[in-house]
């Protein structure tokens, strides 16, 4: 085993459990940083993160900590209970963490404001070619609380004239590599993803495309955004708003597979709060 | 050679953490559990009002399904051990009420009521004339439970409170099932020390070695607890609101048409999950516990013969038994999952395992308890060795088996309404998905029918056992 591997399994070790114990002292003035999981899922280890951590820290001068919670909602009682200070949100945790305990929007990729949905096709169920195609299949989400994996989908299969409740038999995985592997496998017939999870799942050979053939592209939507807690520190907020903007590091901005970032703003979310508020998903 | 050194060290690396952890919060844990506990216990064998209300008390915490506990402590506390030590401790302390009441209860009482007839005080009384009756059963019990807490330990880490749970699901999110195997082999050998050592402690050691085996644990617990990264005094200081405010959120429980069609379909799944898990572990477990019980092995039924090639049989059923027994059905179940796909059949298949693993044992006792000499006289008047055992064990243990099986029932329906938040249906499944959606309302309303549901089946079996008067504990 290389020292590399070895190293990244001890610290995966130390921030998978997000907790606890004698093993390392408290820094009273450490920024505390959670992903929702699927980003832990596709940019596999804790150590690649590093580049994020090194610029929050020269961006801030404070320690950072990473926290992987093992579902969506967990990361939004996070920020509401001061567990975390900046959480990375997708469209409708974001909208929920907001309404539900005042998260502030930070700054986003340029793709997260036109980003897609893609629907996968098993190539162990037969053809599928449309939406409508879908009625009587069974048919994989991600986490309920994921905009790509879940409203989104279910939004554009109404369009579509498919009531997923009632015409599919459906089921949820928890995070989008789950959904990848449900419908590659054949246990469902079809599954929505979220568009950068698959092609990252593609290019690491994790996932055979022809095994899961996208039959199906969303309409572009609004997604994942940084947000930080009510009540944090506002010159903290701003050195961690201009380490984002400013930054230029080619590792960092492949980790997080974008190009730059922008400032993110609450109101261009209301579309997808109505959407949710529609699906009963708010 | 080197590189193998390397291997381990590192294997054992990325296991200390979440073991560590693991052991923090069942270490922490445990004297919440016993110091609420015990009084409770004393206090509802005593009888009177306080008592009727305390067992009511327990009954419901005990209702509650762990993860329900969990979700409000780590929302109120927010991650780390701390949320789960507690969560745990409470659940902990409502099952030795329960337990250690129904110890005392069954203990003769004259010895307490002989003293305090001599004049002496209550407390002398009850620690000289009942206690030291009660002791292997209160030590027995008390190290059940320590290690049913180690296994739920995974249940409070799936919701964000640390320790091998959260490692676990962490890891398959990451598709790291190597890890993911490496976590699951060390909480079954955490739950095999545990049961090892309480073992030891229960057969042969003097009290105040199993009270100093309390003691440690509870140090380290605290300890841990104390030192852990997460500030626990603020988070102490600052849970009473939130907690409030999160009550208040649920309030009033949002019984809905949707919600009630859903928790009908649920309630079904649920039972049908109990009910398979429990049947079909109970007859698995049935063959396991006649090897097990040596009926095959060492021809305790005097006259059937010693067969020494089927001593095997006997240790790999044994070995079978415990690992069926020590893998958390939660941990199970994710790696069902993986065979029969989402939905109740995972939770099925895992709590067939589980209750194998555990009735297994518990029969192949109930088998060994009974009387052989109806078997051998049978033996020696010229019956096989198979028809003695039929004939002549196995009526003599039925109650006893029954009545484990009872108490596996009630088990499982608890463990089935948990089960779904790994995706294995039933209610649990509806509890972790309005849980998600942070839909409180409703995720009251279903946690009032998962607590409807378990006191309900509690009351028939209850009845059950007062028809066919069966009892848990021989006396």
């Amino acid at each position: 085993m290389s020292l590399s591997r070895a190293l990244f399994i001890r610290s995966a070790a130390g921030i998978a459990a997000t907790a606890a114990l004698p093993l390392s002292a408290s820094a009273a003035d450490e920024l505390r940083v959670a992903f929702i999981p699927d980003v832990a899922t596709t940019a596999a280890s804790y150590a690649e993160k590093q580049p994020l951590v090194d610029m929050l820290q020269r961006a801030t001068g404070r320690s950072v900590r990473l926290i992987i919670p093992t579902n969506y909602a967990a990361t939004v009682e996070a920020i509401g209970n001061e567990g975390v200070d900046l959480a990375y949100f997708g469209a409708l945790t974001y909208v929920k963490a907001n309404q539900r305990y005042g998260a502030r929007p930070l700054v986003q990729r340029l793709e997260d404001r036109r980003f897609h949905s893609l629907f996968i096709a098993s190539a162990a169920n037969g053809a599928l070619d449309s939406l409508k195609e879908l009625k009587g299949k069974t048919f994989a989400f991600g986490d309920v609380n994921s905009t790509s994996g879940h409203l989104i989908p279910v939004k554009e299969m109404l369009e579509a004239g498919v009531n997923p409740d009632t015409e599919l038999k459906t089921r949820f995985t928890g995070n989008h590599t789950a959904t990848a592997i449900a419908v590659s496998s054949g246990q469902v017939d079809a599954g929505a993803i979220d568009e950068t999870v698959y092609r990252k799942l593609v290019a690491d050979k994790t996932l055979d495309p022809a095994k899961a053939r996208v039959f199906y592209t969303s309409k572009p939507f609004i997604d994942y955004v940084w947000a930080v807690r009510k009540d944090l520190d506002s010159s903290l907020v701003t050195s961690i708003r201009h380490g984002f903007l400013e930054a230029n590091d080619p590792k960092f901005l492949a980790l997080l597979r974008a190009t730059r970032y922008v400032t993110a703003n609450d109101r261009e979310y209301d579309v997808i709060r109505e959407t949710a508020k529609k699906l009963d998903l708010l | 050679m080197l590189a193998t050194a390397v291997d381990v060290r590192a294997t054992l690396d990325f296991l200390r953490t979440p073991v560590l952890e693991t052991i923090a919060i069942a270490a922490g844990a445990l004297p919440i559990a016993i110091l609420l506990g015990a009084p409770a216990a004393i206090t509802i064998a005593r009888g009177g009002r306080a008592g009727v209300v305390l067992r009511a008390l327990a009954a419901f915490v005990r209702a509650i399904p762990e993860l329900v506990l969990a979700i409000v402590f780590v929302v109120a506390l927010g991650f780390g051990a701390v949320p789960g030590t507690l969560a745990l401790g409470l659940s902990g302390a409502a099952t030795i009420a329960k337990l250690y009441a129904e110890i005392l209860e069954s203990v003769r009482r004259e010895p307490e009521e002989a003293l305090r007839a001599t004049g002496a005080t209550a407390t002398a009384s009850f620690l000289v004339g009942l206690v030291p009756a009660a002791w292997p059963g209160l030590i027995g019990f008390g190290a059940y439970t320590f290690e049913s807490i180690m296994r739920a330990a995974v249940i409070v880490g799936v919701v964000g409170a640390g320790g091998l749970g959260s490692a676990m699901i962490t890891s398959l999110n990451l598709l790291d099932y190597g890890a993911f195997g490496w976590y699951v082999a060390a909480l079954v050998a955490l739950v095999i020390a545990v049961d090892s050592a309480s073992g030891i402690l229960r057969a042969r050691a003097p009290a105040w070695m199993a009270l100093a085996a309390f003691a440690i644990v509870s140090l380290v617990g605290i300890v841990a607890l104390a030192t852990s990264t997460h500030d626990p005094w603020h988070a102490f200081a600052t849970a009473p609101p939130r907690v409030i405010t999160y009550l208040a959120r649920a309030i009033p429980p949002a019984f809905t048409p949707t919600v009630i069609g859903n928790a009908a379909w649920s309630v079904l799944e649920t039972l049908g999950v109990a009910i398979v898990g429990t049947l079909v572990g109970a007859i698995a477990a049935i063959p396991l516990a006649f090897l097990v019980a040596g009926v095959v092995a060492s021809g305790w039924v005097r006259g059937t013969g010693y067969r020494p090639w089927s001593v095997v049989p006997a240790f790999v059923a044994r070995v079978v038994l415990v690992i069926a027994r020590s893998v958390p059905p939660i941990a199970v179940a994710l790696v069902a999952l993986a065979y029969v796909g989402l939905g109740p059949k995972a939770g099925a298949a895992a709590l067939a395992i589980h209750t194998a693993g555990v009735l297994g044992k518990l029969f192949a006792e109930s088998l060994e308890l009974g009387d052989t000499l109806p078997a051998e006289a049978l033996v020696a008047s010229g019956s096989s060795g198979l028809a003695a055992v039929a004939v002549g064990i196995v009526p003599g243990a039925f109650a006893a088996m029954s009545a484990h099986l009872l108490y596996r029932w009630e088990w499982n329906v608890r463990a089935s309404t948990t089960l779904g938040i790994v995706g294995a249906g039933g209610l649990g499944q509806q509890i972790f998905n309005a849980q998600q959606l942070l839909h409180d309302r409703e995720l009251l309303a279903y946690v009032i029918v998962a607590i409807v549901l378990v006191l309900g089946s509690d009351r028939i079996t209850q009845l059950a056992r007062r028809r066919f008067e069966l009892r848990t504990m021989e006396r």
